[in-house]
């Protein structure tokens, strides 16, 4: 073997050879830095402050608060265990103020904290310090409150001063929903010669993001996809545009999404139980309905469902989308789907059926119907079905529809036992 | 220097190196640890702001920097390992896992586990050379050695290799017939 081919060996088996596959995450990465950075800071000056002389023990020392860090990661200091400098108490009273203000929605006054390049990159939704004014707006618009605990100072040195501040928050009007308030929040402030000049705002999002926003963005985008286009600013809903537009779209669907989450959410569950064949669960919703003509099997709609169960009925839900907001709501609740286990044919799913449509009183079903699309599913798969019964079961045709047009499915407990059993065989056929 | 204009500095020079250090780790010590350990040298480089030469040569104090951080991970891993096997009985070495990264064919393994063996200057010029690219007389600069030395030591390293890489071909010789044999038989 050559040089040159033990060199070209070795540079083809870089275990990195293209740094694109590299995703260092900068932001948290930056702050981690900066805060172990802070905190080290703050160890060596307690090491100075204790011991004034600068012989070798104190690097010594110093060297060693540092190796702890290091090696036992983030360290918190409490209050008690920082020497203060005199710049202490107005650090506190800058950042509690500047919360203040911001938490009230005066931004001018909020502005008045901040220096003039303060770092608000995790503060703001666009990390723009210009954008302060706006964000505390679409806040207002949204509902949002805040309630802060007492501050504390977490790393203090000649430099700056870093406070945290825990808070408990609401937002977009959860409150109204029934939920919260959120807690794992806090905000960090970094103070410099007596101006805010790093802001870090840090939401606990889980449950918030779980009850309220996520249920909140799908509405919006089923209901209102051209609004949600300009509210979002990304596909998957998960940031919010910060504009004069976007703000006023925010409130104004906020306030009528706590208008009809009630049906959205009676409508939602309702679906999830059908599809689902949880006809235990079902039968609460149902207990309601006045108004069961539009569902399969109407007032046996009990037994179409576990038809559909033996049919392998696969129903993929799409979010619900509300009329709008009074005393009756209307709700529909679209889905693509299989049946007659056209999966396992290779076929579908069949999609565009308008699916559910629920009238929705007081958060009760009073009025449900179902529509499939099937303009593509008949001729694919429930027209060959019914002519394959008719050729290899011709007895029992009749038990399996309603009459000899093969329109619609029978309701008895023999007509289940032959959709399931004539299914499977049908499809094991198909697929062979 | 200002605080304002330190934070600006230290966020170019991480934006611009953060890739080639974190690679730089993960070569040497797989991604499972890698990141902790380019955040150190980060750390470091943001406590020592004053002393970050200019433009071209930060990446190669960068790499200099990562390079101790590095061997301080990998002493405290050695415990650690070493303390494992002591409890678990074995005695027996395990293998490292450099790259960790993508399944790879056996011969690139082999060629990893090659320069892996070779005595740590020697591996890290080798490494500096083919995986970072840092030309030969940047190496030289940072390892404080002549640029001669250097073109010795890569000639060497890959002579080395080279034989290593044989032996393991009549090692792969030797035993496919076996494996077949014990698969087969009929």
């Amino acid at each position: 073997m050559t040089i040159d081919q033990i060199d070209r060996l070795v540079r083809d088996a870089n275990p990195v050879p293209d740094l694109g596959v590299l995703e260092p995450d900068v932001t948290s990465d930056l702050h981690a830095i900066d805060e172990r950075s802070a905190q080290m800071q703050t160890k060596e000056q307690e090491v100075a402050t204790t011991d004034e002389r600068p012989s070798s023990r104190a690097v010594l020392a110093g060297a060693a608060a540092a190796a702890l860090i290091l090696i036992g990661g983030i360290v918190v200091l409490s209050n008690t265990d920082v020497t203060a400098p005199a710049a202490d108490q107005p650090s506190l009273e800058i950042a509690d103020s500047f919360l203040r203000e911001f938490g009230n929605f005066n931004i001018k006054k909020a502005y008045e904290y901040l220096a003039y390049d303060a770092d608000l990159s995790h503060f703001t939704p666009t990390g723009n310090r210009d954008d302060l004014g706006w964000y505390a707006a679409w806040l207002q618009a949204t509902g949002y409150t805040q309630t802060r605990s007492r501050c504390t100072e977490v790393s203090v040195t000649a430099a700056r001063t870093t406070v945290r501040c825990p808070f408990q928050y609401r937002a977009l009007r959860s409150d109204e929903l029934g939920f919260g308030p959120y807690g794992d929040s806090y905000f960090d402030l970094t103070v410099v010669d007596g101006k805010i000049t790093s802001a870090w705002m840090t939401f606990g999002l889980e449950r918030f993001s779980e009850q309220v926003w996520e249920p909140f963005a799908n509405w919006v985008s089923a209901t209102y996809p051209e609004d949600a286009a300009v509210m979002f600013t990304n596909s998957s809903l998960s940031k919010q545009r910060i504009t004069e537009e976007s703000n006023q779209l925010w409130e104004e669907h906020t306030q009528e999404f706590v208008l009809v989450a009630p049906a959205f959410d009676a409508a939602s569950n309702f679906v999830t139980a059908y599809a689902d064949f949880d006809r235990d669960n079902l039968t609460k919703y149902m207990t309601t309905v006045v108004d069961v003509s539009g569902l399969d099997g109407g007032a046996d709609w009990e037994m179409a469902n576990r038809v559909f169960e033996a049919q392998a009925l696969k129903l993929f839900l799409r979010t619900c989308m509300t009329g709008p907001a009074g005393t009756t709501v209307v709700v529909s609740c679209p889905f693509d789907f299989h049946d007659l286990r056209s999966d396992e044919m290779g076929l579908g799913p069949f999609s565009g059926s308008p699916g559910f449509e629920f009238a929705i009183t007081g958060g009760e079903i009073v009025r449900v119907g179902l529509t499939f699309e099937t303009a593509e599913f008949s001729p694919q798969v429930w027209e060959p079905f019914a002519a394959w019964v008719a050729a290899n079961h011709p007895n029992d045709l009749l038990s399996m529809y309603t009459d000899d047009t093969v329109s619609a499915f029978a309701l008895s407990e023999e007509s289940i036992g032959l959709w399931d059993k004539y299914t499977r065989e049908y499809a094991a056929e198909q697929s062979s | 220097m200002p605080i304002d204009e330190s934070r600006l500095l230290f966020e170019l020079i991480y934006q611009r190196h953060v890739l080639a250090v974190l690679a730089y780790c993960v070569r040497r010590i797989g991604f499972d640890v890698a990141a902790d350990a380019c955040s150190e040298t980060f750390l470091v480089v943001w406590r020592r702001l004053d002393q970050i030469p200019t433009e071209p040569d930060t990446l190669p104090y960068l790499y200099g920097v990562a390079s101790k951080v590095v061997a301080n991970q990998n002493r405290s891993t050695g415990r650690k390992k070493r303390l494992e096997r002591k409890i678990a009985g074995l005695g027996i070495p395990t293998a490292p896992d450099p790259a960790a990264v993508v399944a790879r064919r056996d011969r690139e393994n082999e060629v990893i586990d090659a320069v892996r063996r070779l005595n740590p200057k020697d591996r890290e010029i080798v490494m500096l050379y083919a995986w970072e690219e840092v030309n030969r007389e940047t190496i030289a600069n940072m390892m404080g050695m002549s640029r001669s030395a250097i073109d010795q030591r890569i000639h060497r390293s890959y002579k080395r290799l080279a034989q290593t890489l044989k032996n393991s071909e009549s090692m792969s010789a030797y035993q496919s017939p076996l494996v077949a044999e014990e698969g087969g038989g009929r």
